[in-house]
């Protein structure tokens, strides 16, 4: 993992290797701290990233990186290995990201209706669709960012929850439904309505650029 | 076969893009998309949404995060061995 010296980021390294983890783990769970360090070390990005995208905090997400890895650390002498490393303090951190993700929603209960498509009373579209740019090839442009960023902060928890276990961080509808304790029919239905209020934002971005 | 409308469509593009619409539904679907521009035109910002925010929502690690978190580790780690 290097360290970019003009950034204050940390970069990520190349994918990682398990059999690292397994003997950085070995010696961990023997108590070489600085073993549990390296593991720690490369973890970290995934783990910082996902509790960012789910609680919109970086506040939030640093708290979330500290308690995460402190549960693995003191888990360490029951973690039988039967999952990699990086799954299980990822799977730790999901949950807490999770728990203030839904305090936060108790705390705070106001929340819109979710934007959608419009259609007439014969079921049609009424709306005309900008034309999305390729979303493979351009660097972001910044205005855009700014309007996914504001679109993804209305969305409500349980919806929030779910997009960004799929969409962002790739996990499958077992995964999820595994995390949250919803069925994988509730899942989808919330996923399709978060894309709808999403797409909607982004589609109202290229409306007014054009 | 009844035809869909826009609103049946849009509905359905979630599990037709994971390719776990059946037969029928597909069709139907399919038949639509084909009629109708508006709908195809959506589903492509659709198919181009969880990219676009995968872009726009991609976070690195602070370095001072990275660092009060190795300050944090270090003292817990510290308090467990003087137990």
């Amino acid at each position: 993992m290097s360290l970019d010296a003009e950034s204050r980021n940390i970069q990520g390294s190349a994918p990682l290797i398990p059999s690292e983890d397994t003997e950085l783990l070995t010696r961990a769970q023997a108590g070489d701290t600085a073993a549990f360090e390296g593991l720690v070390e490369r973890h970290r990005s995934r783990v910082f990233g996902l509790a960012q995208r789910m609680l919109n905090s970086a506040d939030d997400a640093a708290e979330v990186l500290q308690e995460s890895f402190l549960s693995a650390y003191r888990n360490l002498p029951n973690f039988r290995g039967d999952a990699q490393f990086g799954s299980w303090v990822y799977r730790i951190a999901a949950n807490h990201a999770l728990m203030r993700l839904r305090h936060r929603k108790v705390v705070n209960q106001v929340e819109g209706p979710l934007d959608g498509p419009q259609f007439n009373e014969r079921g049609s579209l009424v709306e005309e669709v900008s034309d999305f740019r390729d979303a493979e090839g351009e660097a972001m442009d910044k205005e855009l960012r700014e309007a996914i960023e504001a679109a993804a902060s209305r969305l409500g928890a349980e919806y929030r929850e779910v997009f960004v276990l799929k969409d962002l961080e790739g996990l499958s509808y077992e995964e999820i439904a595994e995390l949250t304790g919803s069925t994988v029919a509730a899942i989808k239905s919330r996923l399709h309505r978060a894309r709808l209020s999403l797409r909607a934002a982004i589609d109202q971005f290229y409306a007014e650029r054009s | 076969m009844t035809s869909s409308t826009c609103k049946d469509s849009i509905e359905l593009l979630l599990e037709y893009l994971d390719g776990e619409l059946n037969g029928e539904l597909r069709a139907r679907l399919e038949e639509h998309l084909g009629g109708c521009s508006p709908c195809e035109d959506f589903l492509k910002s659709y198919k181009a949404t969880p990219t676009l925010c995968r872009k726009a929502l991609a976070r690195e690690l602070p370095r001072e995060v990275a660092a009060k978190l190795t300050d944090f580790l270090r003292a817990e780690m510290a308090k467990a061995a003087n137990k």
